[in-house]
């Protein structure tokens, strides 16, 4: 662990934009159709409960991050053992975002450029980023938040002004009943983007408010979930669930529908920002808690070291990781949520959560005792 | 430290140059229409309206260009990408798509082979955009559409999306539709595409000539012409004035136009300008069928009168509004009824019943174009308001004995 503080202002603007990322860009929970904003808030509502989770298995391990207090929980060996396959999950998803990140920047931008020299060139970036170290992710964060709001605003701003809004492409609500909708929350938006706030246990330690854990972690799943399911709103009822749901983009088409005033138009830059703030973050984040985690399952004194091999393992498994990105995104789907994220976001945790719990009441017992 | 600096420029050049795959602004050809053919042989023939940017910006400082502000080249090919690519090889620069504007589809390709399938590379392409707007082209070749040139616009397709704005708003008797729209009403089990069409006026040949526009009245005119009515994809039917401007009543899109009326043996005798209208389309099921009202409120002044009318009196002005509503009803029923014998829902009833109803529509989905909305019951009320009569209220002319 490095010597660092962040603010639990800078800690929610990070969580915020992390969730976002490449959420905001792409299509999610689109097996709910036109529920789709439905099923983000259920998924949002369930996040909650995966935060209450994270923030107990905090409470017992105050300030040690998720791969040293497994030592504690789970013994040395098995402990380190599970603080691998963490690392590992951290760099499969960092980069999966990496790819999410190429592909959409080659498929609208540059079309002739290979996918490695793009993805080269930003996973540079992410590498000085996560060598600097915790404070200056968040700093940036700080930053380029502003701008992300900002933008944001003025796209609701257009969308509303230039009258392309017509809701009755959300009708009919709740068309199968309730059912399916929450079945999607709970197979999908629920872990994707939500769940993946767990990479946060490696950065919790960093707070100079460890108190404020729980109601930053909540705060920033609503604010996000909120945003999510409102953007989704508005892509389904300007472009309709049909074209949505056949779009890798479906914010970007939505962006390029925007026509105002005869020269407000062609506005495919707000996409290429967000996307490339989103972006940056989530592999950044993902980046760094793999990076200190490697460091401290092999016990080296100076993480930063490994901010270049490990960001070089990145680059290569987002090249390796499909083939294609119809392959990439079925993946990211089908197999993804049921098979990665369920077991380390939730079980594993509450399986942690369990343990934790009795080893602390033998522990305080111990104490009553003397 | 020398050293470093020196990397660190090498690096910074040929990382942050950012021209990998770089196009000059004198590599490429800007492509501002695109005409979709298809000849006797089966295959497509493209036209490309491109831009000839020298002639543009001399017009613009008033020199008025010598030559004309728009190339024309043509390609064929079995499919849309193919003859993009066969275009190439008449051409010095690289095609570029990202400004096209207008794409004009002829009266026998969507007569003959339908549009269903011809939009997926412009779907699917990063540099189309799927709010290119879309005509037909009628009585003429598609082709001849992008090769005639238009007064006041120096851009024809500038001109017929423009002239396709305006006529939908001052006279409501087309309607502008994008790539967007059409795909989504052909992939709807509830809604058809309409495509507003245009056709030419004049010898074809001379219009692509620079002396066309030189004169003051045009060899060759471009001019908006009907609305064309698909069903399953095909070209079925044209509708035209009445029926024309019922049917973009009944869709919503009317913004400001003119209505007229006969009045004591007087033909058009009172013309009332719409100023601003609202249409509202309801859906009720009675006994497992739906039944649509369609409620339209409009209001607007009155422009011309030809008959000694007595403006300043209310009840006349109420007689007006009384008969005005009768008319619009009649030409939006007229409407409706020419959709449920062409049985093709362009108002996107079944849509409406899906949103609404989707249980109901499950049943009704499979045969609702040809069974179900031909029979249905569409209730039409409307309500005109007449607000003012201008600057004046009896005709100059009402002393007149």
């Amino acid at each position: 662990m490095e010597k660092a503080k962040i603010s639990s202002y800078q800690l929610f603007v990070l969580m915020v934009l992390f969730q976002l990322g490449s959420a905001l860009l792409v299509p999610i929970g689109m097996e709910a159709k036109q529920d789709a904003w439905l099923a983000i808030l259920m998924g949002m509502t369930a996040a909650f409960i995966l935060m209450y989770i994270y923030d107990g298995l905090y409470r017992y391990n105050e300030g040690k991050p998720l791969t040293e207090f497994l030592k504690d929980i789970l013994g040395n060996f098995l402990g380190r053992f599970v603080a691998f396959l963490y690392v590992l999950y951290f760099v499969y998803l960092a980069a999966r975002v990496l790819r999410d990140l190429g592909v959409a920047l080659l498929t609208f931008a540059y079309p002739f450029t290979p996918l490695f020299v793009v993805n080269g060139i930003f996973i540079l970036v992410v590498i000085y980023t996560v060598y600097k170290g915790v404070e200056v992710i968040a700093r940036t964060g700080e930053l380029l938040v502003v701008l992300e709001f900002l933008l944001a605003v003025t796209f609701i701003i257009l969308i509303v002004v230039s009258g392309l809004i017509q809701v009755s492409n959300l009708k009919p609500v709740l068309e199968e009943g309730v059912l399916p909708v929450i079945k999607v929350a709970l197979k999908e938006t629920v872990y994707f983007p939500f769940g993946e706030v767990i990479v946060f246990l490696m950065i919790f330690p960093y707070l100079k408010q460890p108190e404020k854990i729980k109601k930053v972690g909540i705060g920033s799943i609503a604010l996000s979930g909120i945003f999510l399911s409102l953007f989704m709103a508005i892509n389904i009822s300007v472009i309709g669930i049909n074209l949505t749901a056949r779009s890798h983009y479906p914010l970007l088409t939505v962006i390029q529908s925007i026509e105002l005033t005869g020269f407000l138009e062609r506005l495919d830059i707000y996409f290429l920002v967000l996307l490339v703030i989103g972006m940056f973050f989530k592999i950044s984040v993902f980046a760094y808690a793999a990076v200190t985690g490697a460091a401290s399952v092999f016990s080296i004194k100076k993480p930063s070291r490994l901010a270049y091999p490990i960001g070089m393992v990145i680059l290569l498994l987002s090249i390796v990781i499909a083939s294609n990105y119809s392959e990439h995104i079925s993946e990211g789907v089908n197999i993804v949520p049921l098979y990665i994220h369920l077991p380390f976001q939730v079980i594993m945790p509450l399986f942690l959560l369990v343990i934790a719990s009795f080893k602390y009441k033998k522990k305080s017992k111990t104490a009553d005792e003397k | 430290m020398n050293r470093t600096i020196f990397f660190l420029i090498v690096i910074g050049t040929i990382l942050l140059s950012g021209c990998w795959n770089k196009r000059e602004l004198t590599d490429i050809a800007v492509v501002s229409a695109l005409a979709i053919d298809k000849n006797e042989e089966g295959k497509y023939v493209g036209t490309f309206q491109v831009i000839n940017a020298g002639n543009i910006a001399s017009g613009e400082q008033g020199g008025g260009g010598e030559n004309a502000p728009i190339r024309v080249f043509s390609a064929t090919g079995e499919s849309l990408i193919q003859m993009s690519r066969n275009a190439a090889a008449k051409m010095p620069r690289q095609l570029f798509y990202e400004h096209v504007k207008l794409l004009v589809i002829s009266e026998e390709l969507a007569k003959n082979e339908g549009i269903n399938t011809i939009f997926d590379s412009l779907d699917r392409s990063p540099n189309f955009r799927i709010t290119t707007r879309v005509v037909l082209a009628r009585d003429t070749e598609a082709a001849n559409v992008v090769k005639v040139l238009t007064a006041i616009e120096k851009l024809p397709s500038e001109g017929i999306i423009k002239t396709l704005k305006s006529a939908e708003t001052m006279q409501g008797e087309t309607v502008t539709v994008d790539i967007h729209a059409i795909m989504n009403a052909l992939r709807s089990p509830g809604k058809e595409p309409v495509i507003s069409a245009f056709t030419l006026k004049g010898d074809e040949k001379s219009g692509e000539r620079i002396q066309s526009i030189q004169s003051t009245t045009l060899d060759a005119n471009l001019q908006a012409k009907g609305i064309g009515v698909f069903k399953e994809g095909k070209l079925i039917d044209w509708l035209e004035d009445d029926a024309a401007s019922g049917t973009v009543w009944a869709l919503n899109k009317i913004q400001r136009t003119v209505m007229t009326l006969d009045w004591e043996n007087e033909i058009d005798a009172v013309a009332l300008e719409v100023i601003r209208q609202n249409t509202g389309v309801t859906i009720e099921m009675i006994s497992g069928k739906p039944k649509i009202s369609i409620e339209i409120r409009a209001e607007g002044d009155i422009r011309e009168v030809k008959n000694q009318l007595d403006l300043s009196h209310p009840n006349i002005l109420m007689n007006i509004e009384k008969k005005l509503g009768k008319k619009l009803k009649t030409e939006i029923e007229d409407a409706i009824l020419r959709a449920q014998e062409n049985k093709s829902d362009i108002f996107g009833f079944g849509e409406m019943v899906y949103q609404d109803y989707p249980e109901e529509w499950k049943k009704i989905k499979a045969d609702w174009q040809d069974v179900h909305f031909p029979e249905l019951k569409v209730d039409v009320k409307t309500d005109i308001f007449v607000r003012q009569t201008g600057l004046r209220n009896k005709p100059y002319f009402s002393d007149f004995e």
